[in-house]
């Protein structure tokens, strides 16, 4: 493998994916998303705080922001049984309702104690909203991933475009590069999510310091760019092996939406169903927005440990492969 | 990497050697325990008709596919290490396409900035390769600009940036006008000329070949047929076509295939015969002429015509048991 090659891929991946058409598709869907996922977590704050207060008073900067304070607070006591059930690790049949008031004596309950801790953190102790736009994006975003990683190779090994690089760079180079250059993009592309997002977010709403907001958005795009990581990689073996970008697309996202559907559907039957999810991050990847830093580097660990399999399994594909 | 795999090439050593190359694909056996030499410096003509596996070893040779069996060196190293080869091998690949978005000159300057070029150099190179081509004016535009023949003077273009000692080139002409055909022929026959480039080429254009290349070999059904230089080849498959005033008796038609020079005497029609010849080293085809003239004519036959038959089309068709060119 040839450093500089890899570089010059990369670079030049980077450049003319978003011109290709596919970059620009996936840039347009994930400020889409992110938009959206903000417009509908404001929107129900927006509205609830405008009629909490007198009018005359939401006017004022200060009146609105204790309106939104107090109508964000009162929407997370409710939301917070919801998100501490969807982050705790317990089988998907089990109920929220029942953990109220319920005494911390066995595993279940100590998972339910260190899921409300985990809410509360989410919703309390970092801004509400944004932790929701993270929460959903991050188990939207494996989804949307596909589509911006289906293509590494795919239909270049179809129109044999990667037979004028052959003789220029070696095969290792190639690979690197391209999904260097496409964790390049991503990147870029979340950044830019971030962003949006956030300003989105602290134009419409005075509810929370810029800081904090800023500060949380840092770590949550942080976030969301490691969690990419194992399924960019998946989608680059994936890629590698279709050798044509509709089997690439189709398998890509039967394979990330399939794995949930699977471990989520097995598990009302059995119990050990649920398992299926940590074939890929899906198991883990919430811990990434974890209050305990020790299960946010596990999360992590998790993350790259996966993403170093596939990228040796889509390697080992490409360097094997008649291209 | 081995020893022998990075072995440069001496000037002895072929440029390009094939050794029982084998190849499958399901079923179908595309080559088939395939071996011979490209000498350095020659023009290769790589004739077979359709399936016999040219374009395969076309793409084994450059490390597009990987052979089942046997080996390929290029200019001493191993193809396995293709990479070890850049710069010094290209190729026109048949049926790869360029990418759509991106202008000609950037694409091609990226090849050329991967051998180590800057940006600067790279464009000027590129931009002189187009002029050879007659696409420079095209260079700032996408390939949707380019007809099918502009695209594959594109492809021609990139195979001949830098200084490759060793050119593939995968149905160069096919698709061109007579015009440009005859211009890349003109580049191939500089390049080897000026800078001894060993130049491989597959055709459906067997005249071309002939015109072109100094060696051929011909691949059918996956297997060689025959290899070496053209001279040599149509020496073997040299034929007469003679046409006598009244049709041979069987002691006459033994005495013309007991000639030295003749392997076998044809009926072609009632008086027309083809006489099937192997030269022996040194013997003249006019010596040859002469003794079956004089014979013809000690018998009381009068030869009315005589053509001589030795275009590279009819031994590749006698070779391959094909009635008729059918192409690739």
């Amino acid at each position: 493998m040839n450093r500089r090659h890899v570089l010059q891929i990369a670079g030049y991946a980077s450049r003319t994916s978003v011109r290709g058409g596919i970059g620009l598709v996936f840039l347009l869907l994930s400020l889409t998303l992110g938009l959206t996922v903000a417009h509908v977590m404001l929107q129900p704050v927006e509205r609830a705080a405008r009629r909490a207060v007198n009018p005359a008073l939401y006017q004022t900067e200060e009146g609105r922001r204790n309106a939104e304070l107090r109508v964000i607070e009162d929407l997370t006591k409710p939301a917070k049984g919801v998100v501490s059930w969807m982050l705790s690790t317990k089988t998907t049949s089990d109920e929220p309702e029942p953990r109220r008031g319920r005494r911390p004596s066995g595993d279940n309950d100590d998972a339910d104690v260190e899921a409300d801790r985990w809410a509360e953190f989410l919703l309390e102790e970092r801004p509400a909203l944004l932790s929701g736009i993270f929460l959903i994006l991050l188990f939207s975003w494996p989804l949307v991933v596909s589509f911006g990683a289906f293509d590494l190779y795919a239909s270049d090994i179809a129109s044999r475009q990667l037979r004028y690089q052959l003789l220029r760079a070696d095969r290792s180079s190639i690979y690197f590069g391209r999904l260097l250059g496409l964790c390049t993009t991503l990147v870029v592309v979340l950044t830019a999510l971030g962003l949006t997002v956030t300003l989105y977010l602290g134009l419409k709403l005075g509810a929370y310091p810029w800081s904090e907001m800023l500060a949380w958005t840092a770590q949550g795009t942080l976030m969301l760019i490691v969690l990419s990581l194992p399924y960019v990689a998946l989608c680059g073996w994936i890629s590698a092996a279709a050798g044509g970008s509709f089997t690439s697309l189709t398998l890509s996202s039967v394979v990330i939406g399939g794995v949930p559907l699977v471990a989520s559907l097995g598990s009302l039957s059995f119990d050990a169903a649920r398992y299926v999810n940590w074939l890929l991050p899906w198991g883990f990847q919430s811990r990434l927005l974890h209050h305990d830093p020790v299960q946010i580097g596990l999360a992590v660990f998790g993350c790259l440990l996966q993403t170093a399999v596939f990228v040796w399994l889509g390697h080992r594909t490409f360097l094997r492969r008649d291209l | 990497m081995t020893a022998t795999a990075n072995a440069p090439a001496t000037a002895a050593e072929p440029a390009l050697r094939v050794a029982n190359v084998s190849k499958r694909f399901g079923a179908n056996k595309a080559l088939d325990d395939v071996s011979f030499d490209v000498p350095q410096g020659s023009i290769f003509g790589l004739l077979g008709p359709n399936g016999a596996g040219k374009t395969t070893l076309f793409s084994i040779a450059a490390g597009f596919l990987f052979a089942d069996s046997g080996s390929l060196r290029v200019l001493g190293t191993d193809i396995a290490h293709v990479s070890q080869l850049q710069g010094r091998l290209t190729i026109l690949p048949q049926d790869a396409s360029f990418q759509r978005n991106v202008p000609i000159l950037e694409q091609l300057a990226f090849f050329r900035q991967l051998d180590g070029k800057d940006r600067a150099t790279a464009e000027a190179e590129v931009t002189a390769t187009l002029e050879l081509v007659g696409l420079a004016q095209y260079r700032k535009r996408g390939i949707h600009a380019l007809s099918h023949g502009m695209l594959k003077r594109m492809g021609i273009a990139q195979a001949f940036l830098g200084n490759p000692e060793v050119i593939l080139l995968d149905e160069p002409t096919s698709g061109l006008d007579p015009q440009n055909a005859r211009q890349i022929r003109d580049l191939v026959r500089d390049l080897q000329k000026q800078r001894r480039v060993t130049t491989l080429i597959s055709s459906h254009n067997l005249a071309e070949i002939q015109e072109l290349c100094d060696h051929v070999a011909i691949l059918d059904k996956g297997q060689l047929k025959v290899s070496g230089p053209v001279d040599t080849i149509l020496r073997q498959a040299r034929q007469l076509e003679i046409e006598t005033s009244r049709p041979l008796a069987d002691g006459e038609r033994q005495r013309l295939a007991q000639l030295p020079g003749v392997r076998a005497v044809e009926d072609r029609g009632p008086q027309r015969y083809r006489l099937q010849l192997d030269l022996p080293d040194g013997m003249a085809a006019d010596a040859l002429v002469a003794a079956m003239l004089r014979s013809l004519l000690d018998a009381g036959v009068t030869p009315r015509a005589l053509s001589q038959g030795n275009s590279l089309e009819e031994f590749f068709l006698t070779v391959t048991g094909t009635s008729h060119a059918t192409g690739n």
